[in-house]
């Protein structure tokens, strides 16, 4: 490292927006060099990089386009093919009543990743904001907001969601907020830890010396460096999440029928495993499994290139 | 010229050519560096960031990373430390060669007593009984003027000032009872009253125990003043060898000449002159001498001209190298200059 | 204990009173910079006072606009605390900071009128390059952010002041579209002066401004210190640890040992022929042909006690 340091100044860093690069002697030795390192770097994304990123983007489609792509309506019931096994009209089988499972799934791809996501979404703003304001204030705001979230800490989460849904009814949304509720600790922590290392570094100390209020700083200035290090972290905890949404629903406590979110279709289909079907169990078992570890080498990917990136 | 004739140097390292193929690089960060320490002698080694000076202090001691491209020797009371097997280096490491660096904390683990430190690898590198090694740590703390050493060997790295955890890896240096002293910045980040305290506790053992030292700086005066002879790098080469007393009073190369001029110096009101430009980073490469866009003296010619050492002549001062093509020098040691651009230039097409 | 105002005549003609509420009849014996009787005390929780670490005690000097004093001391002299208190970064525990004649005020809940007219009366340039500039904003970015901040001027202004700041500090159009990542520790260094002196302040604190740069960069720096000093009548506060740095940068010197001024005067004076021991202690710390460092430790045994 030290070796690579001692270079450091005017070394231009990898990072192909980097304006007004270092200027040297050009030689004709410039093209390929370059070349040579652009290879590098593409050479570094491995094969499951490749498979796991073109599955979500499948995934994804899929989930747009699942009205148009299903062969049949997903809550369509053919009581007479109940729990088919796989075949030319049933490519991955019927559930109990008949309802085609592939058809399902793909109509379920939209509620089981739309929700995580933004479940996600609002679980980062209340944490990051917490997490913000009590790395900037310290001192009592600090020690109060620390103290919450070591209670929700404590508190299972799953437990809590059951009490906010029990308290105000069930449904997909009411599920979304209050795991939300339940996950924003967890990002607020994240957040306090990489705010107080920011926040110690001159260049915060140099808006206040231009007069900047403290809410501007950290709205406009230290929030957006913390980003890259956000991004890497919450894309890391999507698959938790999406993992975490499918167990309320699997409980009951998320989406609710004719839906055919994943947790509950594993629900569904459960009932079928004491008739020896395993078919309405394992597509959508294994449509989580599959999003899930794809998000997380695709997330493990990011965060690393985030992470990493020169600042 | 005594310097270079006597015996078999301490430290002699022979055209180092070292090359890290990390992105960006279009320059070796070693350029045919010439290097040698003499037992109890005091070697400067001075250049501005970039210059190469701790890529060669961890030459010495085999720690350039494995993909570096290295040409040349470095020999170590000649043996060829670059050839050395993972067990001879170790030896190497621990009982012939120690390395003082900069940051005296980030050598310590924070979380260990200063005891731990200096006893542990007396006892699993060298071999030591856990006695006789605290025994001799106790003696080295005193040794580099540590009071009460007891109590501190019981302490913590953050329970002692800067000063005194130089003290500590100082004398864990010295506990293996190397030949050779490699002390990269050692001194940079003290005051300038802890800093002379720990130079005279260098400079005391190392005359006491005949030691070589490799004294690593940016300070030119601080290496004029500390060292008996010294090297300036520049973008990986060395561009001038004098004794210290000799480089200061008369440098030779103009980058020397303008690194004095620019360093302000206590009692010298005269405005700085700065040198323009910067110094260069890895991702500058040159077919000429690499000071000539901030040389104030280039010609034409110096864009092509590959600098070699050269041996100073042309007055009373004539000891040392130079690598200028302009520098006065001796007819005979190097190749004519107008010869070495040919040269090159056939190469080079 | 101010030293003598010898650049009064300079200081009147260039002077510009830039509040009308400064009395006119006395300006040239207000100086653009006051301190007086400034204390500061650490203390670790459950510590009394007197008890904890004294970064500041009783310090008070002045320096007249277009002035440079430089404040050297070694590391726990409280130097830097000084330089944060005079930025309003630090609150003192007593004593005063006033900017041609107004007293700083250093509450921390201010409206925002008063928070940017507070930073216009001081700005501070840091120590470490590498982190003192925000890595998102590029150079003109970085410049043109204080402009729009202090509302100076539209838009086309704003890119106007930002190109000539820019090209004050020696930074072309390359530079400036860059971000700091991509800049040399010497143009970081440029960088933070030119957004220091955006703002248009009446004092400029540099707190070991030059220490991190390479030898032949520092100079660059300090013959643009010394060309800013030529063009503005901005007042410099040089905080550094360097003998040999501050007498081409200041005429006044202020000696700190653990928050004490031990010494104060003429820059070439205090350095050529140093009054007070522990002066006398940091001059001769300083290598120099000839010198022997095991001098200094006796020197310094004598001056400080042994420390170790």
């Amino acid at each position: 490292m030290t070796l690579l340091q001692d270079s450091q100044p005017g070394r231009p860093s990898s990072d192909p927006r980097s304006p007004g690069r270092a200027s040297g002697p050009r030689t004709a030795a410039e093209p390929a060099a370059t070349r040579r390192r652009r290879s590098a770097r593409r050479r570094k994304w491995p094969l499951s990089l490749w498979i796991a990123s073109g599955f979500l983007a499948l995934t994804a489609l899929a989930a747009l386009l699942a009205s148009v792509i299903s062969p049949y309506a997903p809550d369509a019931i053919d009581l007479g093919a109940s729990l088919a096994d796989p075949d030319a009209n049933h490519l991955l089988g019927t559930d109990q009543s008949g309802r085609d499972l592939l058809s399902r799934v793909l109509h379920g791809a939209g509620p089981s990743l739309v929700a995580p996501l933004a479940l996600l979404a609002l679980a980062s703003v209340v944490g990051i904001a917490l997490g913000t304001v009590a790395a900037w204030h310290g001192g009592w705001v600090d020690a109060l907001l620390s103290r919450v979230t070591d209670v929700m800490f404590a508190f299972p989460g799953l437990l809590f969601v059951i009490l906010v849904v029990s308290v105000f009814g069930d449904g997909l949304t009411t599920a979304v907020v209050a795991l939300a509720l339940a996950y924003s600790p967890v990002v607020a922590k994240y957040t306090r830890s990489i705010a107080l290392a920011e926040r110690s570094k001159p260049y915060i100390d140099a808006y206040r010396v231009q007069g900047m209020s403290g809410t501007a700083i950290c709205a406009l200035r230290l929030v957006p460096n913390l980003a890259p290090q956000l991004l890497g972290y919450l894309v890391l905890m999507f698959g938790q999440v999406l993992m975490g949404m499918a167990t309320l629903s699997y409980l009951g406590f998320g989406a609710q029928p004719p839906s055919s979110e994943w947790g509950l279709m594993v629900k569904e289909g459960q009932a079928a495993l004491v008739q020896g079907a395993l078919w309405p169990v394992i597509v959508p078992g294994t449509a989580i499994a599959l999003v899930v570890v794809a998000f997380n080498i695709v997330g493990v990917r990011i965060s690393d290139r985030l992470g990493a990136r020169e600042r | 010229m005594t310097m270079r004739t006597d015996a078999a140097p301490l430290l002699h390292i022979a055209d180092l050519t070292v090359e890290l193929p990390g992105a960006g690089a279009r320059r070796p960060v070693l350029d045919g560096v010439d290097l040698r320490v003499h037992r109890g002698e005091v070697v400067g080694l001075v250049g501005e960031s970039g210059s190469g000076k701790s890529t060669t202090a961890k030459a010495v001691l085999a720690m350039l990373p494995d993909d570096a491209e290295i040409a040349g020797t470095v020999a170590v009371g000649g043996a060829d430390v670059l050839g050395m097997d993972a067990r001879t280096l170790r030896e190497l490491r621990a009982n012939r060669v120690s390395m003082v660096h900069q940051d005296p904390r980030s050598s310590l683990n924070p979380v260990r007593r200063i005891g731990d430190y200096l006893t542990e690898r007396m006892v699993h590198t060298m071999g030591r009984r856990p006695a006789d090694a605290r025994a001799h740590a106790l003696e080295l703390l005193t040794a580099v003027g540590i009071t009460r050493p007891e109590q501190r060997m019981r302490q913590f790295p953050h329970e002692l000032s800067g000063g005194m955890v130089q003290r500590v890896v100082i004398a864990a240096a010295l506990a293996g009872d190397p030949e050779l002293l490699l002390a990269d910045e050692a001194t940079s980040a003290l005051d300038v009253t802890t800093q002379a305290e720990i130079l005279a506790i260098l400079r005391e053992h190392q005359a006491a125990r005949g030691l070589g030292m490799l004294f690593i700086t940016h300070d030119l005066h601080l290496a004029a003043a500390y060292c008996d002879r010294v090297y300036v790098m520049y973008a990986g080469r060395v561009v001038e060898e004098r004794s210290a007393e000799r480089l200061f009073r008369d440098p030779r190369h103009p980058y020397t000449a303008g690194l004095l001029a620019c360093t302000p110096e206590l009692g010298d009101a005269r405005a700085l002159r700065p040198i323009p430009g910067r110094p260069p980073s890895l991702d500058d490469a040159f077919a000429g001498c690499p000071f000539v866009a901030r040389c104030p003296s280039a010609e034409t010619e110096c864009e092509t001209w590959r600098p070699f050492p050269r041996e100073i002549g042309g007055g009373v001062d004539d000891d040392g190298v130079v690598a200028c093509r302009l520098a006065d020098v001796r007819d005979r040691p190097g190749p004519d200059p107008v010869d070495q651009v040919v040269r090159i230039e056939k190469v080079g097409s | 204990m101010s030293p003598v105002d010898p650049k009064a005549g300079k200081a009147r003609q260039k002077w510009s009173p830039r509040d009308p509420e400064t009395p006119g009849a006395d300006t040239d014996a207000v100086p653009a910079l006051r301190v007086h009787g400034l204390c500061k005390e650490f203390r670790a929780r459950g510590e009394r006072p007197g008890d904890g670490t004294v970064a500041a005690s009783d310090v008070s000097f002045a320096v007249p606009a277009g002035g440079a004093l430089g404040i050297v001391g070694e590391s726990g002299s409280g130097k830097s605390t000084i330089a944060r208190m005079l930025v309003g970064l630090l609150a003192p525990d007593r004593g005063t900071v006033e900017v041609d004649g107004r007293e700083r005020s250093f509450r921390s809940h201010v409206g925002r009128a008063q928070r940017l007219a507070r930073a216009r009366e001081v700005q501070m340039v840091f120590q470490d390059p590498y982190v003192s500039l925000d890595p998102r904003l590029s150079a003109e970015q970085c410049v043109g952010s204080v402009l729009r901040l202090h509302g100076l001027g539209d838009r086309a202004a704003r890119a106007r002041r930002t190109a000539e700041l820019l090209d004050q500090v020696g930074l072309g159009s390359r530079e400036a579209a860059a971000r700091p990542h991509a800049l040399s520790g010497g143009q970081r260094q440029r960088l933070s002066i030119a957004r220091a002196l955006a703002a248009g302040p009446r004092v400029l604190v540099l707190d070991e401004a030059v220490s991190a740069l390479d030898v032949s960069i520092q100079a660059q720096i300090v013959r643009l210190l010394a060309d800013l000093r030529r063009d503005s009548d901005v007042a410099l506060v040089f905080v550094t640890h360097d003998l040999a740095v501050v007498q081409h940068v200041t005429d006044d010197l202020l000696v700190l040992y653990r928050g004490v001024a031990v010494e104060q005067g003429r820059t070439a004076e205090v350095l050529a022929a140093p009054r007070h021991a522990y002066t006398q202690l940091l001059v001769g710390s300083v290598p120099r042909p000839g010198w022997d460092p095991a001098e200094v430790v006796r020197l310094r045994a004598a001056v400080l006690g042994a420390t170790v």
